[in-house]
Order: structure tokens, then sequence, then C-alpha cells
């Protein structure tokens, strides 16, 4: 983190940015990138949580020069943000005040099925987007999921799980204001991973399931349309 | 023949589609389907399909 006091017209302001990625959160990322024509102030005040009107308040322009190179030197660093495959072991949200501990490595399953069949819907309107656009000839070399996307989907997985609350389809797509908490480093893996995983986000827990997920596999193989074939019979 | 009688109007409903074809239309049951676990849905939706596969073989085999 970067941080120091700057003097405004009325008092002092601290400011404090990330200065590394590690330190971003995934929430930050993702007002970075919907950001049209993004200023240093704008990125100054997303990474900061300081409105833009109170960083205008700041005497000296020149005080923000530390907080620039900090934010060039993210940049050059968010060129890499899709190239960390690590899936972390476990990782900590903030909810209600209190910091809750989640299993990740050892759980990859979107769960129950309102979670997976909306965490699937999203991937697929993501993947078909971007089939559209670039075609669909190794189009998992190429394929960035939205952090948008991303966000979504990690709060399908995360939701039940992080709660303790029975599966509510209302406060799963809620939980996105408590994902956007997580460090994009930690989020943006996980996320790959059900993107990638697609259309299996669940493992398999019997040998039985596994049996009826290979039969399923080999009758939607062609196909990543979200109207399943087995929904009208 | 779905596809004429515009099948793909229900497409907008998403994933709520499957879930309304499980509960039977009820919509009070809506939220038991949506909680349980995705292999017991997966296992009941294969089961329809198989059944339906069945049934249309069994119905073509038996047409005069």
């Amino acid at each position: 983190m970067i941080e120091k006091t700057l003097i405004t017209t009325h008092g002092k302001l601290r400011v404090k940015i990330p200065a590394q990625l590690q330190e971003v959160t995934l929430g930050q990322m993702m007002a970075l990138q919907d950001s049209k024509d993004l200023t240093d102030l704008d990125a100054i005040s997303i990474l900061s949580g300081i409105t833009i009107n109170e960083l205008r308040s700041v005497r000296d322009a020149n005080d923000f020069v530390d907080f620039a190179d900090a934010i060039l030197d993210l940049s050059h660093q968010i060129k890499y943000l899709y190239h960390s495959d690590e899936i972390p072991k476990k990782i900590t949200l903030q909810m209600d005040g209190k910091a809750v501990t989640v299993n990740v490595i050892r759980n990859l399953s979107v769960e129950p099925a309102g979670a997976f069949m909306a965490a699937r819907d999203i991937i697929a309107d993501e993947i078909s987007e971007h089939i559209k656009l670039y075609g669909e000839e190794n189009w998992q070399d190429y394929f960035n999921p939205s952090l948008t996307a991303c966000c979504k989907v990690l709060a399908y997985y995360f939701y039940c799980r992080a709660t303790g609350q029975p599966y509510s389809e209302y406060a799963a797509a809620g939980f996105t204001e408590t994902i956007k908490q997580l460090r994009v480093t930690e989020a943006l893996p996980i996320a790959k991973h059900f993107f990638m995983s697609f259309p299996n986000l669940s493992k398999p827990k019997t040998g039985f399931w596994h049996r009826l997920l290979q039969q399923w596999k080999k009758g939607q193989a062609s196909s990543l349309s979200r109207s399943s074939g087995i929904l009208t019979p | 023949m779905e596809k004429r009688a515009g099948i793909q109007s229900f497409e907008k409903f998403r994933y709520i589609n499957t879930v309304n074809a499980l509960a039977g239309g009820d919509i009070t049951k809506w939220e038991l389907i949506l909680a349980m676990p995705y292999e017991r849905v997966l296992t009941k939706l294969l089961l329809n399909k198989t059944e339906a596969e069945y049934q249309k073989r069994y119905g073509e085999m038996t047409a005069p």
C-alpha cells in the first residue's frame, strides 16, 4: 500500500491506495475496468475509496505524483491479471464486520442446484458472447471472462458456504457485494476454474453420479446452448 | 416441430424452465428444487429424458 496525508482546502486528507496487484480487490478492478476515459484522479478515487470531489480539494496537484506512479505500475501488472491459475486453499470474506474463512481447493463445486444452474447460465452467456465475437476455433486460448461475470459466478459459489444459510437465489445474487471485497488475485483463479470446467461445475461425489454425468456429456458435448435438451422431453 | 411451435420463446426464462418442469409447474416447489444437491436434480433430468426417449420409441413401434 502507498499512503500519504495530503493538505486540502479545509484540512488534511489521508489517502491510501494499493501498490501491488495482490492488494487490489475484485470490486476495485471491476470499477477500473468499467470506467471509460479513466484519469489518474478517477483511478485514485476508485483505489482509495475517496470521492473525486474530496480529492479535488487537495491544494497541490503534485501531491498525487506518487499515486500516479503507483497506478502506472499497477497498469503494467494488470496485463498479467489472467495469467495466474493458482487457486487459493482458502479465502477470507468480511461479512457483517466478521472475518469468515472458506476452504476452496478441496471444495470446487457450485452447489446447490439453484446456484449451479444460475452460474452455468452466466458462464454459457459469456462463452457464447466470446464465440460470437471471435469464432469457435480454439476459443479457450483467448478467452478471458469479464470480471463482472466472474464476480457473479463466485457469488453463487460462495453464498451458502460462507453464510451457512440455505440457498436463496436473490440473496446469492446480492452476495456479489461481499465477493467484490476479495483480492482480485484470489478471486480470478477460482472463477477461471469454473469457466474452464464448464459445463462441469460440480464434482461427482459418487460413482453412480459420475456415470450419469458421462452419459449426459455425450449427449451435450456439441452444444453450448443453455436450453437443455433434457429440459423438454 | 417444437421450433415451429415456438419453443425458443421459453429461452428467456433460462434455468427456471428446468426448475418449473421438475416442480411439475407448482411454483411453491421451486425453492425446494433450487436448494437440492445438483447431482439429485441431474439424476432426475436424466431419468426424465430416458423415459421420454423410451416412450417415443415405444410409441413409434406400436403405431399402426
